[in-house]
């Protein structure tokens, strides 16, 4: 089988003040081209751990990780120089909290330039063309007069969007994207999950994504996986998982979530 | 008809910015009978928070009316608002930063009991440690500290500081948005009890229409410091008329709703706009 990724067994141990926590318990899963697999799960199941684990942004100090895991049959768990080759160029990140994930004294265009450099493009005025046509693609509007402005001159949407500019500078084949629209109002994440869909149908690159809500994970995923105390207590089809769910934890986060009525804004405009 | 409970009227609020006055909330006017629970709701900046701020006077309104109780509190100063304060109380949005990190749960409830005028140590004691039960925390909490509670925990103290004052009006500026659903879900459960067990009056600020739906009898929909939708909540959210309602409803992604339709139907099918000119907007 050629999956894409390919985690089996995954252990992540903790070293916390309270001594070693097993936050990521044997966990396996696989992610094929152009699929959405999502992660959901409640603060502190391990979801994010996971996700950081595989792409080796737990701090090596403090995180003990164990099993497998690849990319493209090549093992980027064991070997740290096969990870940097594939990190930011095949597999990208769009982290949770568009306003602390840019640097605050950095203009747009500086930061985007850095993740355009990092794929290979060089020179000064190449490097400007690409961002301004990332820019472009995520649907920011004047993607010349944004090069120059500071997050702080940006909505928490329009930064998500520079974000995700960034990710898709080296045209990555894999996008994790932890939490990517939790810090964000209703319409807004709306509008960014659906520049998520649109890029995934326009490139075919696949995503990781990890959330707590079980609506943006109805509404983005191929699977489903659902994570408590470090493990999977259930996984399958979105459609099949959130239909039909088998376990009484999955039952139960289901039972939790507010309803809007019998048949919420579904309708088909006419 | 009684007098209700909380009744607002052509509320402005302007703060001071560069090059002039920003008006964050513009005229606007509701009210709220005793025993039921208003729902605000709204993207941030639309002015919700100013809004309940101005209900327990953390800001004095630059014009209008607040009638609480009959009485215009909008102008009062410090000194009269006083005996106001208590019957008032608040819940806050972030359970981790409106807790005093050095105190403990029940000294944390003990605090409003003696600005109450409770003399005996004991006697707060004994009443915060009731509070504490009532809002469902074992009795091994009241020696902890803040950073030993869970995120839920921490906003049941808040709560029953909040019920320590016994207020008759609970304004709860998005009281269970940082919260997981599991436990978002058993702090509405214990903000219902409470309201059957008391009678108390809320002020629900949200963005989550289904926390909304499920907690409040009446809505309003604010946009930009105006109100652009009112009415009952099962009317407002079954047939919204405002496109700006209409925007909020569809974007509430509610995961049983969407069986049977694939993924990447659903999109087409909110009929979401690719421009994202509609939700852009440079931060001041």
């Amino acid at each position: 089988m050629d999956n894409l990724l390919r985690v089996d067994e995954l252990q992540i141990e903790l070293i916390t003040t309270r001594g070693v926590v097993r936050a990521v318990d044997g966990v396996s899963f696989c992610i094929d081209a152009g699929e959405t697999v999502t992660i959901i799960g409640e603060s502190g199941s391990g979801k994010s751990t996971t996700a950081m684990g595989i792409l080796g942004l737990l701090p090596a100090d403090l995180a003990v990780l164990s099993g497998h895991a690849s990319f493209k049959d090549c093992d980027i768990l064991a070997n740290a120089s096969a990870l940097e080759k594939v990190r930011g160029r095949h597999i990208a990140l769009i982290p949770q909290d568009p306003m602390t994930a840019l640097s605050p004294v950095h203009t747009i265009g500086s930061q985007l330039r850095d993740a355009i450099r990092h794929s290979g493009v060089t020179g000064r005025s190449a490097q400007r063309t690409r961002a301004v046509e990332l820019l472009d693609q995520v649907h920011i509007p004047r993607p010349t007069d944004q090069l120059s402005k500071y997050p702080h001159q940006l909505s928490g949407g329009m930064l998500q969007r520079v974000l995700i500019a960034a990710a898709l500078a080296a045209g990555p084949e894999l996008i994790v994207a932890d939490e990517p629209t939790s810090a964000l109002d209703v319409t807004v994440q709306a509008s960014i999950l659906d520049l998520l869909l649109e890029l995934q149908e326009r490139t075919g690159v696949a995503m990781l994504l990890i959330t707590h809500d079980l609506g943006v994970a109805r509404l983005m995923s191929d699977r489903i996986f659902v994570m408590k105390e470090g493990r999977f207590v259930e996984g399958g089809s979105a459609e099949a998982l959130l239909g039909n769910p088998q376990s009484a934890y999955t039952k139960r986060l289901l039972d939790a979530v507010p309803r809007l009525d019998g048949h919420p804004g579904m309708e088909v405009p006419a | 008809m009684t007098e209700p409970l909380l009744r607002i009227e052509d509320l402005v609020v302007e703060y001071p910015v560069a090059g002039g006055m920003f008006r964050a909330l513009n005229s606007v006017s509701l009210s709220v009978d005793k025993g039921t629970c208003l729902a605000v709701v709204g993207e941030s900046g639309c002015g919700k928070s100013t809004l309940a701020k101005s209900v327990v006077r953390l800001l004095r309104p630059s014009s209008g009316r607040i009638c609480f109780d009959g009485v215009d509190i909008a102008a009062l100063s410090e000194r009269k608002l006083r005996p106001y304060r208590s019957r008032i109380q608040m819940v806050f949005q972030d359970p981790y930063g409106s807790l005093d990190p050095h105190l403990s749960a029940v000294d944390i409830v003990a605090e409003p009991l003696r600005l109450r005028g409770i003399r005996s140590s004991r006697d707060r004691h004994t009443r915060a440690a009731a509070l504490i039960e009532r809002v469902g925390l074992p009795s091994t909490a009241l020696r902890r500290k803040p950073a030993e509670f869970s995120g839920g925990q921490r906003q049941r103290i808040g709560i029953a500081r909040a019920l320590a004052s016994e207020p008759e009006l609970l304004v709860c500026d998005e009281a269970t948005s940082a919260l997981d659903v599991s436990v978002q879900a058993q702090v509405l459960d214990l903000l219902r009890e409470i309201r059957s067990d008391t009678g108390l009056t809320y002020v629900f600020i949200s963005h989550n229409l289904g926390v909304v739906r499920e907690i409040s009898d009446t809505i309003v929909v604010m946009k930009s410091g105006d109100i652009v939708e009112s009415g009952s909540t099962a009317d407002v959210l079954a047939r919204p008329a405002q496109p700006y309602t209409k925007a909020l409803r569809a974007a509430a992604l509610d995961p049983t709703a969407m069986t049977g339709i694939k993924p990447r139907d659903v999109v087409s099918r909110l009929s979401l706009t690719r421009n994202p000119t509609a939700t852009a907007q440079g931060a001041a």
